[in-house]
């Protein structure tokens, strides 16, 4: 509920602001349904909505919270969030994956970027880790730009230079 | 037509022309099984290869790629949650956790029988009643487009678990991310922020990647993972009792799905997730849906296969093309020297016939190919979520990559995949925000056609039957829920209260 109540709020704020820049949108045509209309009118209606499910999420609190101690019912195993903290190492790994891929190109950033998730997924050999990186790249880069000419990013400078060794 | 049909018959048989077809059908199991190589994707980059065949054999390759690559995007649809196809997204809804359930296998069987299903019937469809079904769809403008999709988008915010609030938030939002970029009429930029790569828009690939699949493996990294090697997945065909319960959605859903592919523009990936909420909507068990129920994989499933052959009805009768996969091979056609269109029946007579007899063994090959290449496939089951996680998202990263060569796509596949967390630990619905992107710029761009087609005028919707038929169809699903609720209350009065409408 409390994420709820949170999301709404998220929600209202980005309905309001999208609602005010929709309405600043230039209209070049001078038309009374304009380039700017359509995204307007969904952001009213998610501005209304929004507030409708946080007035809810506010009203249903209390009773949640009592439901929430009876509910608590353990669940499935295979379900339970066991390492919370593993969501934000995998989220930071992506982010860097993401910002480093254009510079030090597909090969390097991929073979890091395995081998780190596969550690965090639970894999306890770092060689067997590093082979997964290594391989699961290879596989990538014979099927992508070699057989279906992809053009992977190759990254800058030197990384430039060790792409072109492969594809 | 029947000597037509015989004669493409006798030429599709030609042990080349054969060879060629069954090389097209694996090609687009493969393609579609794998997220990142859609059947447009393969279907362009055998285009050039294409050129050096006759037009024959060249068009089986293409046309067997497409028919078949639909179909296998629902097999890491159902296995991994990741669509191997978009086509294939509404799969996702009922597949996946059936596959959890540990009915992997039943999901596979369902889908490949509805497909397989789907895929003839369409291909009959496009044999017999081309012309037909073309002077329908031809007559569809502006407005009824407009309204089309407003069924489409109403129908899925009500289906959401009985959560029309978070739905239609839901909806408003995958509109709301269809419109950034420049304006498609006016020219003028909308929400980029000065960004060179948001002027192009988020395309909707990056969206739905980021909601269903990153978000599932941000989820299964926090949790234990055990070996299953229990888990065997063998497809097997859905028995008799199940054929029963599937065979009216089948049969609805083919209707649906090739009557959307003959509309130009909208395409197999809306025809699956209007099935589907139409499936669940006509159902008596429509608060199954999404929890794992073969109706919810048939839907979508014969759907997809049926538009995607609908699809081919205007590009073959008039030149013009129903999807994305055929303004390709419309330009395929004109690289081979020849200009789709009525008169192609009288001038390449025989070549249409190899293609649609073509299409009909392909569709059937499905039945016959799908399951050994789904046990080989599903091996991959066998493999620990420790190799299977990360190489998903390596999968997830280059099918995002791979379709504008964009790092900032990869990017905004992160940033979806974040919001798909919270957003479904809030219990919000992610389908309809996934309808939103895809219809959104259909929706939008129809709306504006159609004011400017009547000066402003709205009454332009109601005035034109095709077109106020679907808006009352909107209007009575948005009003159904609230009705049967309301009738339920009346009926339980002095029962107590339940649940609110929208929680």
């Amino acid at each position: 509920m409390q994420l709820e109540r949170n999301l709404s709020i998220i929600m209202v704020v980005f309905s309001s602001f999208f609602l005010v820049m929709s309405l600043q949108v230039e209209n070049r045509t001078g038309n009374i349904i304009s380039a700017g209309t359509w995204p307007a009118g969904l952001m009213i209606l998610m501005l209304i909505l929004s507030v409708v499910l946080l007035v809810r999420a506010f009203k249903t609190k209390n009773i949640q919270n009592i439901q929430e101690s009876k509910d608590d019912v353990p669940e499935d195993d295979d379900e339970k969030l066991v390492f919370p903290k593993k969501f934000f190492f995998l989220f930071a790994v992506l982010a860097v994956y993401t910002f480093i891929l254009g510079y030090v190109g597909f090969i390097i950033a991929t073979v890091l970027g395995i081998f780190t998730m596969a550690l965090l997924f639970g894999m306890r050999s770092y060689i067997r880790a590093l082979l997964t990186g290594i391989l699961a790249t290879a596989g990538s880069i014979v099927l992508f730009p070699i057989l279906l000419n992809l053009p992977f990013p190759r990254g800058t400078g030197i990384f430039y230079a060790f792409s072109l060794l492969f594809y | 037509m029947i000597e037509g049909l015989i004669g493409g018959f006798g030429n599709l048989f030609q042990p080349f022309h054969f060879f060629i077809l069954m090389v097209g059908v694996l090609l687009g199991f493969i393609g579609g099984g794998i997220p990142g190589i859609s059947g447009t994707m393969l279907v362009i980059i055998l285009l050039p290869v294409s050129y050096a065949m006759d037009p024959a054999a060249a068009f089986l390759l293409l046309t067997s790629i497409y028919a078949t690559s639909v179909f296998s995007g629902s097999i890491s649809a159902i296995l991994f949650r990741t669509p191997g196809t978009p086509e294939a997204v509404a799969t996702v809804f009922d597949g996946y956790p059936m596959a959890k359930k540990g009915e992997g296998g039943k999901a596979l069987g369902v889908s490949i029988f509805s497909s397989a299903t789907g895929g003839v019937f369409g291909t009959l469809v496009l044999i017999f009643l081309t012309p037909l079904l073309a002077s329908f769809a031809l007559r569809f403008s502006s407005p009824e487009y407009f309204a089309l999709a407003l069924m489409g988008l109403t129908v899925v915010a009500s289906l959401s678990a009985g959560n029309l609030v978070k739905g239609f938030i839901g909806v408003s939002f995958g509109l709301f991310i269809a419109t950034i970029g420049i304006d498609t009429m006016t020219g003028v930029p909308r929400f980029t922020f000065g960004s060179g790569q948001l002027m192009s828009g988020i395309d909707f690939i990056p969206v739905l990647i980021g909601l269903f699949a990153i978000s599932e493996v941000l989820r299964r990294v926090q949790q234990v993972h055990k070996v299953n090697t229990k888990q065997k997945v063998r497809s097997e065909l859905p028995d008799w009792n199940v054929m029963k319960r599937i065979s009216g959605v089948i049969g609805r859903s083919s209707l649906l799905g090739v009557f959307i592919g003959i509309l130009p523009g909208i395409g197999a990936t809306t025809a699956a997730m209007l099935s589907y909420s139409e499936a669940a909507r006509w159902s008596k068990k429509s608060k199954e849906f999404g929890t794992g129920i073969p109706e919810g994989v048939a839907a979508p499933e014969s759907a997809n296969n049926a538009a995607a052959m609908g699809a081919m009805v205007p590009l073959l009768s008039l030149g013009i093309p129903g999807s994305a996969t055929t303004a390709i091979l419309l330009g395929a056609f004109i690289l081979h020297g020849i200009q789709p269109g009525p008169l192609m029946f009288s001038t390449q007579g025989s070549l249409i016939y190899t293609i649609l007899m073509g299409l009909l063994v392909a569709n059937l090959m499905i039945l016959l190919i799908a399951k050994p290449f789904i046990s080989i496939f599903s091996k991959i089951l066998l493999v620990p979520y420790t190799i299977i996680g990360p190489l998903i998202i390596l999968f997830c990263i280059v099918g995002t990559f791979a379709v504008r060569n964009s790092i900032f796509d990869v990017a905004m596949m992160l940033v979806f995949g974040i919001i798909g967390y919270y957003l479904e630990n809030a219990k919000f619905p992610l389908a309809p925000i996934v309808l939103g992107v895809v219809l959104g710029p259909i929706a939008e761009d129809q709306f504006r056609r159609a004011m400017q087609m009547s000066n402003n005028d709205i009454s332009i919707f109601f005035t034109r039957p095709i077109s106020l038929a679907f808006i009352i169809l909107s209007v009575i699903s948005i009003l159904y829920p609230f009705v049967n609720k309301w009738i339920r209350n009346r009926r339980n009065q002095g029962g107590g209260t339940d649940q609110t409408v929208a929680s």
